[in-house]
């Protein structure tokens, strides 16, 4: 392994037609972050705009989309499109903070279980990190409180995401990630979510369910 | 995979006469390419972004070394392992012996072109291993034993007819007299079938479509979820990449995003884009215990510095082969390895051989879509044109092209005996073509009049006719 290390290496060095002189460069270039052309679309004034699009973008992704003014209207929303999918009314919830003020009580009939998804589970929800109104895209950041099979495993995947956390483009949410978990340190696993799974390999025909979930519901909270 | 390269001309009648492979192909020939083009008509700063993917990665090429480290770095940081591999069979003995110290019985895989370039599924099954592919079209063709088609829709040469005998045949703890007319019903079948699979499996095997040097992940990108099932499911993930897929930050990551899925499918974005970085950690619910990295070369450090060095580039989107007309009239089994397409036809000779798969630089029109439509500006004319040069220095082309060139080169030395024979073809022709100006069969050209009529040369030659009206030209 380590002469297979050490051979690869000397040969990329022999063959490697520089344009920067050094590892010098590399760090830097690594440190500064610079961007590429950023698209218009996500560039939108204010934080109104920008969920909008966000929600527009989302909706053509095949995302089913809904806005609540808060925490308060999730029980009713979960429970009413768990009956529209003709599933029963039980719900893995991940111990995200966010959840803490939900009034599950709102919606006697629904079980909501924690801790991490299994097979049996036809629907979890989540917390998104950060959404990215540019192409309607969920960043889903792991940890203990949001494991990342919730968003895979089941039928149904709902997520819940503050307005206040869209932006309007992928590098702004790095920004953050670096602001909130330090310079190159990464969540275990990072999910960008576009739209529900989906498959076209039999003939084309483009088909929503292929092995993660059919539908995927976003609920946008004003106030949090 | 055993390549058929060598029989390209073979292959390629084969697949003509396919009517079934025929039908598919028109459908195809439409589809993407449609797509491709509505999404880049929502986002005007398309060329822009084709330029600074271009220059991202021109700039990890010229420092690729630094940047494996680095990436190596930042991997080890976060409690993964790195396995460089200088070929296929390193790569294969490396992911067998991380199988058998988990003590694997089956394997679960999302996708990897690289997988099929080494052949580990042949490899893990020869040492009891079980492997099993979870992307849709990859799973089919691997109950049907056959190669992928394409590289991002590998079953794109089968009908649904075909997929559904192939499911009676293979799932055979089903009713055999089910009804499997509808893809939904198809696809609904084969996703019970891999759940227990996914649930089941002790190692999974991804690709990476990018290796990220600022923070140790890798990325992937499937629609179907399937990667990320395959990462995060069993006690150990290995990622198997080969070297050109470093990008230096998470900000270059996105530029190349932004080109790739329009560039593929025509989507602002594929479903799951995945970065993954270390086994799980202390306190998670999931993931895997271990995280393996394969660094696979296999030829590449070859092309740096060489006038293939561009090919490096390649986002495997499937772009060039999308648009391309020899392949849409041939389909990707012709070409006879791993990477069909105009990307296969300059990336194939350099790792398995010029000769071997000498005839797939000729295996184009040169028409050039192919550039046109490369979300990284990767000259695919001109390299094909490179490695017919080196085909002509090796002396690989076949006898008549060889003969017949040299015959022309005789005549075009000496313009008068040039201009008599000319004249006297082009005479001949016109009086074979008749009437209607369209010559039905033309010895020695048997191959183009077979399928359609070859047209008569118009008036006298241009010699005569410079000779005739030069005063009014000039």
């Amino acid at each position: 392994m380590t002469e297979a290390r050490a051979h690869i290496l000397s040969k990329l060095n022999r063959a490697i037609v520089r344009e920067d002189i050094g590892a010098g460069s590399v760090d830097d270039r690594i440190a500064t972050h610079n961007t590429g052309p950023l698209p218009k679309r996500g560039q939108d004034p204010d934080q109104a705009a920008l969920a909008a699009r966000f929600v527009q973008e989302s909706d053509l992704a095949g995302s089913d989309i809904q806005q609540l003014a808060s925490r308060d209207d999730v029980p009713a929303v979960v429970a009413a499109y768990l009956r529209s999918k003709n599933l029963p009314p039980e719900l893995r919830v991940s111990s995200d903070d966010i959840f803490g003020g939900v009034p599950w009580e709102g919606e006697p009939g629904l079980t909501i279980r924690d801790g991490v998804v299994d097979a049996a589970d036809g629907a979890a929800l989540s917390a998104a990190f950060a959404g990215v109104a540019e192409t309607g895209t969920l960043i889903m950041a792991s940890s203990p409180d949001n494991p990342a099979m919730h968003a895979f495993v089941p039928l149904v995947h709902m997520v819940i995401l503050p307005e206040s956390r869209i932006s309007g483009n992928y590098e702004a949410v790095w920004a953050d990630l670096r602001h909130q978990f330090g310079a190159q340190v990464m969540p275990r696993m990072l999910n960008m979510i576009t739209g529900p799974s989906r498959t076209a390999d039999i003939e084309q025909t483009l088909l929503m369910g292929a092995h993660g979930p059919q539908s995927l519901l976003i609920m946008v909270i004003g106030d949090l | 995979m055993k390549s058929t390269a060598s029989q390209f001309p073979q292959n390629a009648r084969e697949a003509l006469a396919d009517e079934t492979l025929q039908n598919v192909l028109e459908n195809f020939a439409d589809g993407f390419p449609r797509k491709r083009a509505a999404a880049i008509s929502r986002l005007d700063e398309f060329d822009d972004l084709r330029d600074a993917a271009r220059d991202i990665k021109n700039h990890v090429l010229a420092n690729l070394d630094t940047y494996l480290t680095r990436f190596e770095e930042r991997v080890l940081e976060n409690g993964g392992q790195v396995h460089w591999c200088r070929d296929a069979a390193e790569a294969c003995q490396t992911i067998l012996e991380i199988c058998q110290a988990a003590n694997a019985r089956t394997v679960t895989k999302s996708k990897s072109m690289i997988g099929e370039e080494i052949a580990i599924n042949d490899f893990l099954e020869r040492h009891d291993i079980e492997p099993v592919e979870t992307d849709l079209g990859e799973y089919i063709i691997q109950l049907r034993e056959e190669p992928p088609s394409h590289i991002i829709a590998p079953a794109i040469h089968l009908s649904k007819e075909q997929v559904a005998e192939t499911f009676v045949e293979k799932h055979t703890d089903r009713d055999p007299d089910r009804t499997l007319t509808e893809p939904r019903v198809m696809l609904d079948e084969a996703r019970a079938e891999l759940r227990g699979k996914f649930l089941g499996a002790d190692v999974g095997l991804t690709g990476a479509n990018m290796l990220v040097a600022e923070t140790g992940s890798i990325a992937t990108v499937t629609n179907e979820g399937n990667a990320d099932l395959t990462m995060g499911l069993p006690r150990v993930h290995v990622a198997l990449a080969s070297i050109e897929k470093i990008v230096p930050t998470l900000e270059d990551a996105s530029t190349i995003l932004r080109v790739l899925a329009r560039s593929a499918t025509g989507q602002e974005m594929s479903v799951y884009t995945t970065f993954a970085t270390g086994p799980k950690r202390s306190d998670d619910l999931d993931g895997p215990e271990q995280f393996h990295v394969v660094l696979l070369d296999n030829g590449r450090s070859e092309l740096l510095g060489s006038e293939f060095q561009d090919i490096l580039r390649c986002i495997r989107c499937g772009s060039c082969i999308n648009h391309c007309p020899v392949y849409s009239t041939v389909g990707g089994h012709a070409y006879g390895w791993v990477y069909p397409g105009p990307m296969g036809s300059v990336l194939s000779p350099a790792l398995i051989g010029l000769e071997d798969a000498h005839h797939l630089p000729n295996a184009s029109t040169l028409c050039g879509k192919c550039e046109t439509v490369c979300p990284m500006h990767i000259p695919l004319p001109r390299m094909l044109r490179s490695w017919r040069t080196r085909q002509v220095e090796q002396n690989l082309q076949a006898a008549t092209s060889r003969y017949g060139l040299e015959l022309w080169a005789f005549m075009a030395k000496r313009p008068r005996l040039y201009r008599v024979f000319s004249a006297m073809a082009s005479r001949v022709l016109r009086m074979m073509a008749g009437k209607n100006a369209r010559i039905r069969w033309l010895p020695l050209g048997g191959g183009w009049t077979s399928k359609r009529d070859m047209p008569a040369p118009q008036g006298p030659t241009f010699m005569s006719q410079w000779k005739q009206n030069r005063d009014r030209y000039s």
